[in-house]
C-alpha cells in the first residue's frame, strides 16, 4: 500500500530528530542541570545529579545504536508493527524532551522520558533482531 | 532358450533412486559452478551499491531540517558575531545548500541507473565543497557553534563520510565492469568483418583482390 512506503523515512527522520535532541542535550548539560534542580542547591546534589544525567544519556545513545542497527541493516525496516511502535515512542521522546528543556522540569523526570522512549522501543528492536537473526521470521 | 541373465538388480527402484539423489546432491558441481559464472558475467552483475543508496535516501529527507536548523541558528546568533564571520557563515550556507541539492540527485540518478559520469560528479563534489564546509561548520569556534548546530552537523557530517566510502567503492566497481564489457565488446566486433560476396572465410583480408566466376560460353 501507499501509506507504507512513508513509514521509512519518517522513521528515520523521528530517529534523528530524538538523537539530535539528545546530543543538543549532551552539550548543554551545565545549563540542563542548573535548570532542573531546585532553586538553591548543594554541589553535592549538582555533581550527583550530573553523573545520573551523563549515564542516562550515554545508556540512550547506546540504544539508539541499536535501533540504528536494526533499522538500518535491514532487520526491522519493513517491519510495521516495530516502525510503528518506534515513531510513536521517539516522537513522544521529542515533545517530551522539548517541554523539559523549554519547561524546565524536575530533573527526576528524565527517568520517565528514557525509560518509555528510549528503553522500550530499543527492547523491541532487540526482539525483532533475534527472531529474523536466530529465527527466520518476522520479514 | 531364453536366457534368464537378465540383469538382475541388487537394489529395489526406490533405493535406487534414493541413493542416486543423495550421490547427485553430494558430488555433482557441475551446475552450480555453471550458474556461479553466469553470475560473474559482466551483463548480470549489478553494481548499484545498496548501502550508497540508503544514504542519498536518507539525506535527501534530512536535508530540510538541517537547512532549517542551521537557518535559524544563524539568526540567533548573527548579531554575536564577528563581521568576516557574517559573511562567511551566509556564503558557506548558500554554497552548501545549492551544492547538496545537485550532489544528491546526482548521486541517486547515477548510482540507479549506473551512470559513471554521475556518479563521478558526485564523488567530486562531495570531496570538494561540502566536506571541508562542514568540517569548518562543525569545528571553527570563532563561528559559535550552538549544541543544537553541533548536533545536525554531526548527522550531516556522518552522511558525508558514509558517502565518500561507499561512492569511491561504487565508482571503482562501474569503472571496472564498463571496461570488461568493452574488452569483450572486441572480440564480438571480430566476427562482423564484412566480406564483398563470395567466400564466408573469418580469415579473410577485406582489401585482397576477388576472383570473379564468370559464364565461359562452350563453343
Amino acid at each position: 500500500m501507499k501509506a507504507f512506503k512513508s513509514l521509512i523515512p519518517a522513521r528515520f527522520l523521528v530517529l534523528v530528530a530524538h538523537l539530535v535532541i539528545v546530543i543538543t542535550m549532551f552539550w548543554s548539560l551545565d545549563q540542563n542541570i542548573q535548570a532542573c534542580l531546585p532553586v538553591s542547591y548543594t554541589t553535592d546534589q549538582y555533581s550527583s545529579q550530573r553523573t545520573l544525567l551523563i549515564v542516562l544519556l550515554s545508556i540512550t545513545l547506546g540504544m539508539f545504536l541499536l535501533e540504528l542497527i536494526g533499522f538500518v541493516g535491514g532487520f526491522s525496516m519493513f517491519n510495521s508493527t516495530q516502525s510503528l511502535l518506534s515513531i510513536g515512542a521517539h516522537a513522544g521522546a521529542c515533545v517530551a524532551l522539548s517541554f523539559y528543556l523549554f519547561d524546565q522540569w524536575d530533573c527526576g523526570l528524565y527517568g520517565y522520558i528514557f525509560g518509555f522512549c528510549s528503553v522500550l522501543p530499543a527492547v523491541t528492536e532487540t526482539t525483532v533482531i533475534i527472531s529474523v537473526a536466530a529465527f527466520k521470521r518476522g520479514f | 532358450m531364453s536366457s534368464k541373465r537378465t540383469s538382475t538388480q541388487v537394489l529395489s527402484p526406490q533405493v535406487r533412486q534414493v541413493l542416486s539423489n543423495l550421490s547427485y546432491r553430494l558430488f555433482s558441481q557441475d551446475p552450480s559452478s555453471y550458474s556461479d559464472m553466469k553470475d560473474s558475467l559482466p551483463g548480470n552483475e549489478i553494481v548499484t551499491s545498496l548501502p550508497l543508496q540508503m544514504s542519498l535516501y536518507f539525506n535527501a529527507f534530512f536535508f530540510p531540517f538541517w537547512l532549517t536548523a542551521a537557518g535559524l541558528m544563524l539568526d540567533i546568533k548573527y548579531q554575536y558575531l564577528a563581521d568576516t564571520y557574517k559573511v562567511l557563515l551566509i556564503a558557506i550556507l548558500v554554497i552548501f545548500s545549492v551544492v547538496e541539492v545537485i550532489r544528491v540527485y546526482l548521486g541517486y540518478v547515477g548510482n540507479l541507473q549506473e551512470k559513471v559520469p554521475e556518479v563521478a560528479g558526485f564523488l567530486l563534489l562531495t570531496i570538494m565543497p561540502q566536506t571541508p564546509l562542514i568540517l569548518f561548520l562543525l569545528f571553527n569556534e570563532n563561528t559559535i557553534v550552538l549544541p543544537l548546530e553541533r548536533a545536525v552537523h554531526i548527522v550531516e557530517a556522518i552522511f558525508i563520510l558514509i558517502e565518500i566510502i561507499f561512492a569511491c567503492r561504487t565508482a571503482g566497481a562501474m569503472t571496472r565492469q564498463q571496461a570488461t564489457k568493452f574488452h569483450l565488446q572486441q572480440f564480438v566486433d571480430l566476427e562482423q568483418i564484412p566480406n564483398q560476396g563470395g567466400y564466408n572465410d573469418y580469415g579473410a583480408d577485406p582489401n585482397a583482390p576477388q576472383i570473379v566466376h564468370r559464364n565461359v560460353p562452350r563453343s
